[in-house]
């Protein structure tokens, strides 16, 4: 039921376009790329991502799609967006379980919803639209959120769970976003990913954070944190190999940099099978 | 309406910082993290995102104007114009005419805008496959003077009045800037070969015959606009000239007679 296995990939930014085709290639078994970099007409951007898929498997990972959102779903993204996916083939389709702004406006970012029965029913209901309009099942991940809402009478992964379950959807879990959360609204990161069912997990994210004292906040600037990594490696105790990237979007290194990086995922995921 | 839009309308207005908003008592209370605290981190990164946005959009108009006034800049522009598309890279379209209006005085920022807006249509216009030189042979005499051109999607003509173009080239190259001037009305190209945006400069009768093409006009057309800038005898060889050059630029994806 899930989309097949991947293995260990990067999310694709235009700084490393040229070594992933050149001297690096064949580096990573996939890569993740940014939906709305793609929603353009032409030039540069999509001449590029023809010739990456030529070489490695795509998944497209997109932050507009507001499936938390009040407005109605935005039917001419959506198009744009199976338009794409007709291009590219996409492995699989992800985006957030989240909203994104209201009354026609985009915040740019990914907001978090109420944890109740009324927001599940709403999710629920779009995300069914939302696999039939793109002809395939959805991948949704956890945000990092930095407030609770009063009215929540459920834990994230109460929702998130359960949301998964009714939409019969799948799951991106951002490992470094459990992490941020856990800290900023103090809960067990492991208990959280200890409720999330194992069938439901296509896909892991690790990315860096900031410390901000009293917050973490998610900004993708930094290398994964140790902390991180821990509970990566609980993470694939749970719920065996999972394929697994690394999002950078900021201080953006050298692709060898982010490479050695996913060799210690590598490196850990190997441990975790020998143990 | 929904508890939903509801709430969500209360945070958005928090997060645009344009009116107050009962937005907190929705919101937990910690004592080590207050409500009004969590709140603000996402007013702070909504303005934060929206800058890096903009400034990715201008990286040369960011240069030019310097952080400062580049950020005054910008958050004048995010609290008059949010933006209503899916991504970043269309956030920012009106900033030209927004700085052309707000700074009169200085027209060379909003025509800079202006330029690098442009520039970035041409990097990522649709792409379609122009025309090979050779095939310009294939129609007959009689065919030349209805000949209509279709151009590449990324060609446009422009007119400015100050040396944007110039303070764009030394901005995006390194060189040492020179001072923002007027000029008299110049004519500009922009478009794109192979995969990079190019531009230059026209010259009147250059200018002249590609608006004429540009808007479905016939070869006939064009040659008569040329005829104001060359006597009658010239006009074929210039028409020539000038169609292989844009064919050579790869400005042009066919030509058909009726
Ligand atoms: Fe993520």
């Amino acid at each position: 039921m899930l989309f097949p296995h991947l293995g260990f990939g990067l999310g694709v930014r235009p700084e490393h376009y040229e070594a992933l085709l050149g001297e690096r290639l064949g580096c990573v078994s996939w890569l993740e790329a940014l939906t709305e970099n793609y929603l353009v007409p032409g030039g540069r951007p999509l001449h590029y991502l023809e010739r990456l898929r030529a070489h490695y498997p795509i998944v497209l990972h997109g932050v507009s799609l507001s499936i938390g959102g009040s407005d109605p779903l935005n039917l001419e993204y959506l198009k744009q967006v199976r338009t794409l996916a007709e291009r590219c083939k996409p492995a699989w389709i992800s985006d957030h379980l989240c909203w994104t702004g209201v009354d026609g406006v985009n915040l740019h970012d990914l907001l978090p919803l109420p944890y109740t029965e009324a927001t599940v029913r709403h999710v629920v209901s779009r995300i069914d639209e939302v696999q039939h309009r793109l002809g395939r099942r959805l991948v949704l991940e956890n945000v990092s959120s930095y407030l609770t809402y009063a009215q929540s009478d459920m834990s994230e992964w109460e929702f998130l769970t359960e949301i998964a379950e009714r939409a019969d959807c799948l799951l991106l879990l951002d490992i470094n976003n459990v992490y941020v959360s856990s800290i900023n609204h103090d809960f067990d990161p492991k208990s959280y990913l200890r409720h999330i069912p194992v069938q439901r997990v296509q896909q892991f994210h690790l990315a860096g954070h900031r410390d901000c004292g009293t917050f973490l906040i998610d900004t993708h600037d930094e290398p994964v944190c140790e902390a991180v990594w821990e509970l990566y490696s609980f993470a694939l105790g749970r719920f065996g190999p999972v394929s697994t990237m690394i999002e950078r979007d900021g201080n953006i290194p050298g692709v060898e940099v982010l490479l050695e990086e996913l060799q210690r995922a590598r490196e850990i995921e190997r441990e975790i099978r020998a143990a | 309406m929904s508890p939903l839009l509801e709430l969500q309308r209360m945070f958005q207005a928090d997060v645009l910082g344009a009116q107050p908003s009962s937005f907190a008592t929705e919101v937990v209370e910690h004592p080590a993290k207050p409500a009004a605290v969590r709140i603000a981190i996402y007013r702070d990164a909504y303005r934060i995102r929206l800058r890096e946005a903009l400034a990715s959009n201008y990286p040369q108009l960011k240069r030019w104007a310097g952080d400062e006034t580049f950020d005054a800049i910008a958050d004048a522009y995010i609290d008059t114009h949010p933006s209503h598309q899916p991504s970043v890279r269309w956030f920012g379209d009106t900033l030209a005419a927004v700085l052309s209006h707000s700074l009169p005085a200085q027209p060379w920022i909003g025509e800079l805008a202006q330029w690098e807006w442009l520039m970035s249509l041409a990097f990522d216009a649709v792409d379609r496959a122009t025309l090979h030189p050779g095939r310009l042979a294939e129609f007959s005499a009689e065919q030349w003077p209805e000949l209509q051109f279709e151009f590449h999607p990324s060609v446009h003509c422009l007119i400015l009045r100050t040396n944007a173009p110039a303070l764009y080239k030394a901005l995006s190259e390194g060189h040492t800037v020179a001072a923002p001037s007027h000029t008299h009305e110049m004519q500009w190209l922009i478009w794109r070969q192979d995969l990079t945006p190019r531009y230059r400069s026209l010259d009147p009768s250059e200018a002249g015959a590609l608006r004429v093409v540009l808007d479905n006009g016939t070869f006939e057309s064009m040659c008569t606009a040329l005829c104001e800038w060359y006597p009658e005898e010239d006009v074929p060889m210039q028409a020539a000239s000038l169609l292989r050059e844009w064919l050579d630029a790869q400005m042009i994806c066919s030509a058909a007679s009726p």
